[in-house]
């Protein structure tokens, strides 16, 4: 860990070196909807994160090829609503399972199985605690999907390198602080690698 | 956060000084335990003996909670854990003190404990006869002296290793833990099946309960961590850990407390329900002595204790990094005390059969003075050392740690 630390560290250097050039190129066709601006590491697409929520951008986002530990943080994203959508479902989950097995168990059909009482709660436990997690875990999962646009069957590829190598920051036309000169000079001072115009719509 | 530091420049921290009136409050505590012993001795053996066996269980547990957490680290080769290792560390330095103390026990309070010391009722019961190879009091002795030997032995090893690292800094001394914590794990789970079958499942001699190791292990890791997170947040608020420890590792300690209650709730219900519903008097004996006399309230109590109230109190993120982390702790260790009380306290003696619950200020006291002794010992090896083991080739990791 250490040597990693040391060569971010030199990376920095580097970047604010005069040597260092961003390339700038346009991609598409049409209105501008946004600059994307490329690195090609995880620690330089975290500082870059940091500086552009500092701006306090709203339309923008960062892309990476996989999970960049301290994202959250550096991008300025408070805490999800979907714990409470789990909640939700695990107390839903829990209610039917409840009710399930009560009402047939206790009330609709009541039979003696095993010289137990009708409401032999303890043997209910096991189910309610499968629907439980059951309706928590596949609810949440397909919540979250859907909230997240998935699945989204043709997405816009921006740069095939952004599931390998490269880490993006983007940031959209749409937001009220956008503008073609000023943003792109920002962009310029985080040292990507690239900044890149993108034109048209998906 | 930690980004651009390196570990050289970071101050080590310093040793830890212990609160003025450590030591005398865990003398006082310890003295509080042997008078209100002695006086048990004097007025009601069975109930002084059970009040130690519950001391007794209750410290052995957690001293070796903190070895077992420190063997997983090296296992899992985590990074995370290490700015807080030297306090399960320390646990384990209570290990050969408890086993004394068990020795004290199976020496001269098995007598009074356990029917199955009874060598004339062993031979005339067929199914206490059929036990008797393993039920015996060498047994126990060697056992306890294994088993403590074993576990404490190999936790002070691996201690020993991560604080000469601390000096010479080879990386090979991790190795040789991982190496160790393999072998550890194994005379943990058998050391610890050892102690809580002949320690507490012995109470009830006809008892059969294939669950019963796995059992007193969730006990003991969900007591285990809460007490570790007690002392890492302490460590934390009071500055003594900056630069090293922040509020991702005491949400990653946390987590494994709820984890660890959650998993206690499992075990303990699995045990319950497969008893219950086979309903086989060799199984139901146990929760009979529990349903009976006057135990059936505490019984029922003893999941919203331990598992209800804690599980929902630690659902939120906040909590689990510290907001109102520290007395929810406490409520586990308390709920751990009223769980090993609820082991015990109904339990047959060797002579006795039916005990009602009475206000339990004898057992109060006794484990008070039992965990006086474990405070001192831990605190005192705790101060003893560096409180981060400052040459750990994973301590980079830990320094940046995410959450």
């Amino acid at each position: 860990m250490s040597d990693h630390a040391t060569s971010a560290h030199q990376r920095d250097s580097l970047h604010h070196g005069a040597e260092h050039t961003t390339t700038f190129s346009s991609q598409g066709e049409g209105a501008v909807t946004g600059y994307m601006a490329l690195f090609n590491h995880p620690d330089d697409i975290l500082h870059a994160a940091e500086k552009v929520r500092d701006q306090s951008f709203q339309e923008w986002d960062v892309l990476t090829p996989f999970p960049v530990h301290g994202m959250d943080d550096a991008m300025g994203i408070g805490r999800s609503w979907m714990p409470w959508v789990t909640l939700m479902l695990a107390g839903a989950g829990l209610t039917t399972a409840l009710t399930l097995q009560f009402g047939t168990m206790a009330f609709d059909w009541p039979i003696i199985i095993s010289g137990k009482p009708f409401a032999a709660w303890p043997s209910f436990m096991p189910i309610s605690f499968e629907l439980t997690v059951l309706f928590a875990g596949v609810g949440t999962a397909l919540i979250m999907l859907l909230t997240a646009g998935l699945p989204k069957l043709k997405p816009r590829v921006l740069d095939a390198r952004l599931s390998s190598d490269r880490f993006a920051i983007w940031i959209s036309a749409e937001d009220d602080r956008f503008d073609l000169v000023k943003t792109r000079a920002f962009l310029e001072t985080l040292h990507p690698l690239e900044v890149r115009e993108i034109r048209g719509e998906e | 956060m930690a980004h651009g530091h390196h570990t050289a420049h970071l101050d080590p921290p310093a040793k830890l000084r212990l609160p003025d009136g450590f030591g005398s409050i865990a003398i006082g505590m310890i003295v509080l335990g042997v008078l209100a012993f002695g006086y048990g001795l004097a007025a009601d053996p069975i109930r002084a003996w059970k009040s130690y066996l519950i001391g007794f269980t209750f410290t052995a547990l957690l001293g070796a909670s903190g070895p077992f957490l420190v063997a997983a680290l090296y296992l899992t080769r985590a990074g995370w854990g290490i700015t807080l290792r030297r306090i399960p560390e320390a646990f384990g330095a209570w290990l050969l003190p408890a086993g004394a103390l068990g020795l004290i026990l199976a020496i001269g309070g098995a007598h009074t404990l356990y029917e199955w010391t009874d060598l004339e009722l062993m031979a005339s019961d067929p199914l206490l006869a059929a036990k008797a190879p393993f039920l015996n009091w060498p047994q126990m002795i060697i056992s306890t002296i294994i088993a403590f030997g074993g576990i404490g032995g190999f936790a002070g090893w691996m201690a020993h290793n991560s604080r000469k690292q601390d000096k010479t800094g080879e990386r090979s001394l991790t190795l040789l833990n991982a190496r160790l914590a393999s072998i550890f794990m194994i005379v943990f789970a058998l050391g610890v099946s050892l102690i809580g079958i002949n320690f507490i499942m012995s109470l009830h001699p006809h008892w059969f309960s294939t669950m019963w190791a796995v059992n007193i292990w969730s006990t003991m890791v969900q007591a285990g961590f809460a007490l570790i997170t007690i002392i890492a947040l302490l460590l934390y608020r009071k500055r003594m850990l900056d630069g090293f420890l922040n509020e991702n590792h005491i949400h990653d300690i946390g987590k494994l407390t709820f984890a660890a209650t959650a998993f206690w709730a499992y075990i303990a219900f699995c045990q319950f329900l497969l008893m219950w519903y086979s309903n086989l008097p060799e199984e139901f004996i146990f929760w009979h002595a529990r349903y009976i006399d006057g135990w059936g309230t505490y019984t029922l109590i003893l999941p919203l204790f331990k598992f209800v109230i804690p599980f929902a109190l630690m659902l939120p993120r906040a909590v689990k990094r510290g907001k109102g982390l520290l007395p929810i702790c406490v409520w586990i260790l308390a709920a751990s005390v009223f769980e090993i009380y609820w082991w015990v306290a109904p339990a047959p003696a060797a002579h006795e059969h039916h005990f009602h619950p009475t206000l339990p200020w004898m057992e109060l006291a006794v484990v008070i003075g039992f965990f006086g002794g474990f405070m001192l010992v831990v605190g005192k090896t705790l101060a003893k050392h560096n409180l981060v083991p400052l040459k750990d080739p994973r301590l980079n990791e830990a320094l940046h740690h995410h959450q």
